[in-house]
């Protein structure tokens, strides 16, 4: 009988893709590639490296999906982790090569839009919700240190210049912004685990 | 309770990095710093997980775009590649490692979990280096043996040409040894078409013989007959064993009369040293006291003789 990959849970694909199951693979794509892609266009605003880094991204669950651990987080925390790593790799290195930052986090959201069923939109747009009205509820400070940071790339040390603000602070901001993000997600967040 | 804000954060402080850990806020000395705290420090990973879940909701605030057809096909085409290279490698390092070691017999089990990506990596480099390895010893060696080869066979050539160049010159030899052979054969006919002529001449009564030369001491071997028609001025003279005159020589034929030559005919020998030379005699024979033949250069005055007698007809 076959399988159907598509009610298969995240981590039983990650096994078959360890044991070399194409198939497998490509239904993670599936389930994911989308939200890795459009992490990686609000990051570098430029859909053809963020395709380049989005293929990089489940290239490494290929390779190397047997370095994940369910001890260390859910799946999706560990993916996404990964993409982002690779996208503000990709950021910080243009940035070297370019020695300029990107426009504003505004501006990261003029790329156009493409095809998308209803029903992703929906959930997508639920989601974006969600976490939006989290971000809404921050602090204008805890927000921006997050922005900064996940969003432009900047280190923590990098953000204390930038806003004359103490590293001490910006870590504190940092933690507080993380915590208050996941009280207000943590019934997204327990979901998906 | 003390402020954090008053904190001295110069000082290494991994714990305190959790968050910026979580955002890739981190400097890599920091990073390095964090991640010893988390070999060590279940809660500081217990901690980091739940950073991690907050950052991680961070991405659902991006643009709903989606990436082209072309990522997915281009991925697809990849992992091909990795699964074809994979099974590349496990057949080479089969084929060209004699035994299976430990760690290859470990890398040529179904592809696990644990094993799939370093597997094929260390079993391409394995198998690749082997491969190289071997098939760089397979082409020296072949190098080497065409090398000999052509060498062998330069040196076959050489001796073969040396061959070719010793048998032409054989049968330059032979030519010249053929030609000469068939002038003297073509003279030896020549002398016994004479010779029979000569015999017929002597015995048939329509000629008579006034002349026999003998060669002087030049040509000691030369000898000659002088024979002439009855009642006709035709007159043949032969002569043999006289050597063949040198370049731009020939020689002459005289009747001398009252010590005055006449020179009847001019003639060469052939490489029997022989010659038959018909001419008109000028006069009776009666009228001669001999016959002389003397060397005359090919363009002297023929009325005039100066080069040395060679034969002349015996008193």
């Amino acid at each position: 009988m076959a399988i159907d990959l598509q009610e298969l849970p995240d981590l039983d694909l990650l096994e078959m893709i360890s044991d070399g199951d194409r198939d497998a693979l490509a239904q993670l794509y599936d389930r994911y590639g989308r939200r890795v892609f459009a992490l990686a266009a609000r990051i570098l605003n430029d859909p053809v490296s963020s395709e380049e880094v989005t293929q990089d991204v489940f290239l490494s669950v290929w390779r190397r999906g047997s370095s994940y651990s369910a001890a260390k987080g859910k799946f999706t925390t560990w993916l996404f982790s990964i993409a982002h790593n690779r996208t503000i790799d990709e950021l910080r290195k243009r940035r070297r090569d370019r020695n300029r930052q990107n426009d504003d986090i505004e501006d990261h959201l003029n790329i156009e839009s493409a095809e998308i069923s209803p029903l992703e939109n929906a959930v997508a747009q639920s989601e974006y919700a969600k976490v939006r009205d989290a971000m809404a509820e921050l602090p204008v400070e805890q927000r921006q240190v997050v922005e900064l940071s996940y969003f432009k790339g900047l280190t923590q040390a990098e953000i204390a210049e930038k806003t004359g603000q103490p590293l001490g602070t910006v870590k504190t901001r940092m933690r507080l912004a993380l915590k208050k993000l996941r009280n207000a997600l943590s019934s997204e967040i327990s979901a998906t685990v | 309770m003390t402020d954090p804000n008053s904190l001295d954060f110069t000082v290494p402080d991994p714990w305190g990095d959790l968050p910026g850990y979580a955002l890739n806020a981190l400097t890599p000395d920091e990073r390095a710093r964090v991640d010893a705290l988390l070999e060590t420090s279940p809660e500081a990973r217990d901690e980091l997980r739940r950073y991690m879940e907050a950052a991680e909701s961070l991405a659902d605030l991006s643009p709903a775009v989606e990436p082209s057809d072309r990522v997915r096909k281009l991925l697809l085409a990849q992992v091909d590649s990795d699964i074809h290279l994979m099974d590349v490698a496990r057949e080479d390092a089969r084929s060209v490692l004699p035994q299976k070691t430990p760690l290859l017999r470990t890398l040529l089990k179904p592809a696990r979990v644990a094993y799939a990506g370093t597997a094929a990596a260390l079993i391409s480099v394995v198998a690749i280096a082997v491969i190289f390895g071997v098939e760089n010893s397979r082409l020296n060696s072949e190098v080497v043996q065409l090398r000999d080869d052509v060498e062998t066979e330069i040196a076959e050539l050489a001796t073969l040409r040396e061959s070719v160049e010793d048998a032409q010159a054989k049968f330059a030899v032979q030519d010249a040894e053929v030609a000469r052979l068939t002038a003297v054969n073509a003279a030896l006919n020549d002398a016994l078409r004479d010779q029979q002529w000569l015999t017929f001449v002597t015995q048939n009564k329509e000629y008579r013989v006034p002349e026999y030369l003998e060669g002087s001491a030049q040509a000691p071997e030369a000898n000659g007959t002088l024979a002439v028609k009855n009642f006709d001025d035709l007159a043949v003279f032969l002569v043999s064993s006289l050597p063949p005159a040198p370049e731009g020589y020939q020689y002459m034929l005289s009747l001398v009369r009252d010590g005055v030559p006449d020179p009847v005919a001019t003639f060469q020998v052939n490489e029997a040293g022989m010659a038959r030379v018909e001419f008109k005699l000028p006069d009776n024979i009666v009228q001669y006291e001999r016959a002389v033949v003397t060397l005359e250069q090919l363009n002297g005055d023929v009325e005039v003789l100066s080069g040395p007698e060679v034969m002349s007809a015996s008193d």
